[in-house]
C-alpha cells in the first residue's frame, strides 16, 4: 500500500453569495483509488469537482495534491503556477464530452494536443500515440481523420477519455462519465473506465447519481446532501448497509443494484 | 508467537434502523462471540431469520458492526476488522478474507476465466499462470471449456455458482467465508465444491459456512455455532 494520499481536502467550503454549495468537505484519494461521489442533483457534488478542478474559486479551506516536487494547495494557487506544476497530472472528463472536446479538429489532434502543450513535436510519434489511444478507447484508428463532431456521443466520449489519459496523469476527475449516454453504450464505456484505471493505476475522482456506475467503478463512496458528507465508506458497506436516512432513501429508491 | 485463532469475535453486536419506517430498529446480532482456528470449518446453525447471512456480511466488513470486535489474522498479526480503515479493509479482502456469496456478482463484458483469475492476479500472479491455475479450478468444477471465454451473465443458476466458488478459492486466502455453497448444484456438482472446500480446510484455511444441505454440512462441519432465534438485545 503506498503510504501517503495523493490528494487531501480539508475544510473545503464553496459558497455562492448566501448559498452554501459545499460545507466542510474532508477527504483524502489516493493512488489507484477510484472514489465515487453520489448524491441528487444539487447537493453540491459537482462543484465540489469543479473546485479541486480548479474551475471555480473556493470560499474556504486546502486542496492538497501531492505532486513530482511537494504538495501543492490547488485552492490557493495562481493560474501561471497551477500550469507549471500541476501540468498533466490532473485530467477532467466532462458529462458532455463536447465541452472537454475540440470539435473544430481531427479526432487524431484532440489526442495529440495534450501532448504537443507538454513539449512533444515529432509527428510521425504524436500519429503513432493517437492511433494507439484511438484503438485502447476501442475507436477504429481508422477514425483518426475525422472530425468527432460526427461521431456518436458513445465514440465521442470515449475520444475525450484517450485526450485526459495520453498525458498520464495521476488523478482524474470525471462528471457524469457516462450521464447522457444509452444504457447498452454505458455499459461498454464503463467497463472502459473500469480496466484503465485498474491498468494504469489512476486516482480517480467519479461524481454520479447512479448508484449502479458506483457500484461498479468506485472502490470508497461519499454521499453528498445538500453539500455536506452525510455518509462514506466503501462502496459495498454504504450501498448495503447505509446507515443515515438519507442514504437509505437513495438506495431504496433504485429498482435493482 | 502465532495467535491461536484466525477469526475471534468479541460482543459482535449488529442491528439495522430504518429510518422510513419511522426509524425502526431491527436487532439481529446480540454479542456474538466465536472463534475459528485454521483447519477448521464452523457451520453457523440457526433458524431463518437468525442472522446466520448477516454474521457473515458483518465477518466480511460488508455489514459495519455496531459493537463488538472482530479480530482477524492477518499477516500473523490480530487486526481488528471493526475497526479498520477502508483501505485496510480493501487489503485484508485482497489477501486475507475471501467471501463466496450465494450469488455471483456479475461484470459486464468479463469472461468467465478472467472473473476466476482477478483474484490471483490482484495478488501478483502474473496473467498467464493465473488463468492457467483459474482454467484447472473450472475443470475440477466441470465447467464446460466452451464457457470460459463468455461473460457468465447468460449462464446458468449454477454455472455462475461455480464461476463464483472458483473465484473464491482461487487466491487461497487463509480465511473463507462460504454461504450456501451447494444451492444452485446438483448433487454431482455439490459433491465437487464439498471436495473443493475440504482441500482448502486441510491446507489450513478456517472457514466459516451457512449450508442447508444435509450432506454438505455433514462433510463439511468441524464444528456447529448456534445461533438462537433472533436474540433480542439486552
Amino acid at each position: 500500500m503506498s503510504e501517503t494520499p495523493l490528494l487531501r481536502v480539508q475544510g473545503l467550503t464553496k459558497r455562492f453569495g448566501q448559498r452554501v454549495a459545499c460545507l466542510d468537505i474532508d477527504f483524502e484519494l489516493w493512488p489507484g483509488e477510484v472514489l465515487g461521489i453520489v448524491g441528487e442533483s444539487g447537493s453540491g457534488k459537482t462543484t465540489l469537482l469543479r473546485c479541486i478542478a480548479g474551475h471555480l474559486d473556493v470560499s474556504a479551506g486546502e486542496i492538497l495534491f501531492a505532486v513530482h516536487d511537494g504538495l501543492v494547495d490547488l485552492a490557493a494557487i495562481r493560474e501561471g503556477e497551477r500550469r507549471r506544476r500541476i501540468g498533466h497530472d490532473l485530467g477532467f472528463v466532462h458529462q458532455n464530452p463536447r465541452d472537454g472536446l475540440r470539435l473544430a479538429v481531427s479526432a487524431g489532434a484532440n489526442i495529440a494536443e495534450p501532448l504537443m502543450n507538454a513539449g512533444m513535436r515529432h509527428y510521425g510519434s504524436l500519429r503513432r500515440i493517437a492511433a494507439d489511444w484511438l484503438a485502447r478507447v476501442e475507436i477504429d484508428p481508422s477514425r483518426i481523420d475525422d472530425n468527432p463532431r460526427h461521431f456518436s456521443g458513445g465514440m465521442q466520449q470515449r475520444l475525450q477519455i484517450a485526450r485526459n489519459l495520453v498525458t498520464s496523469p495521476r488523478l482524474v476527475l470525471m462528471d457524469e462519465p457516462t450521464g447522457g449516454l444509452d444504457v447498452s453504450i454505458q455499459a461498454r464505456l464503463l467497463d472502459l473506465i473500469r480496466q484503465l484505471a485498474a491498468d494504469l493505476g489512476l486516482a480517480v475522482l467519479l461524481v454520479t447519481h447512479d448508484l449502479g456506475v458506483a457500484r461498479l467503478l468506485a472502490h470508497r463512496l461519499m454521499v453528498m446532501q445538500e453539500g455536506r458528507i452525510v455518509e462514506a465508506g466503501l462502496t459495498d458497506q454504504v450501498l448495503d448497509d447505509p446507515h443515515e436516512a438519507y442514504t437509505q432513501l437513495l438506495v431504496s429508491s433504485v429498482l435493482r443494484l | 508467537m502465532t495467535p491461536p485463532f484466525a477469526i475471534e469475535t468479541r460482543g459482535l453486536v449488529k442491528g439495522f434502523i430504518l429510518h422510513a419506517q419511522g426509524h425502526l430498529r431491527l436487532p439481529v446480532l446480540a454479542g456474538i462471540d466465536l472463534q475459528v482456528a485454521a483447519g477448521e470449518c464452523l457451520l453457523l446453525d440457526g433458524p431463518s431469520g437468525a442472522g446466520k447471512s448477516t454474521l457473515m456480511r458483518t465477518l466480511y466488513g460488508n455489514y459495519r458492526p455496531d459493537r463488538g470486535q472482530i479480530l482477524l489474522r492477518h499477516d500473523a498479526a490480530m487486526v481488528d476488522l471493526a475497526c479498520a480503515s477502508p483501505r485496510l479493509t480493501l487489503e485484508m479482502r485482497r489477501r486475507t478474507i475471501g467471501y463466496i456469496s450465494q450469488f455471483l456478482h456479475v461484470i459486464p463484458r468479463v469472461p468467465a476465466l478472467e472473473i476466476v483469475a482477478q483474484p490471483l492476479m490482484a495478488l501478483g500472479t502474473d496473467p498467464e499462470t493465473a488463468r492457467v491455475r483459474a482454467g484447472g479450478l473450472l475443470e475440477r468444477l466441470a465447467l464446460p471449456q466452451r464457457l470460459w471465454p463468455l461473460p457468465p451473465a447468460t449462464f446458468s443458476g449454477g454455472e455462475q455458482q461455480r464461476v463464483n466458488i472458483a473465484r473464491g478459492l482461487i487466491a487461497g486466502h487463509p480465511i473463507l467465508l462460504v454461504d450456501e455453497p451447494t444451492a444452485a448444484l446438483d448433487a454431482e456438482n455439490g459433491a465437487r465444491v464439498v471436495a473443493l472446500l475440504q482441500e482448502a480446510r486441510i491446507a489450513g484455511a478456517a472457514i466459516v459456512a451457512i449450508c442447508h444441505d444435509p450432506l454438505a454440512r455433514q462433510a463439511l462441519a468441524t464444528r456447529h455455532f448456534n445461533l438462537p432465534s433472533r436474540n433480542i438485545a439486552a
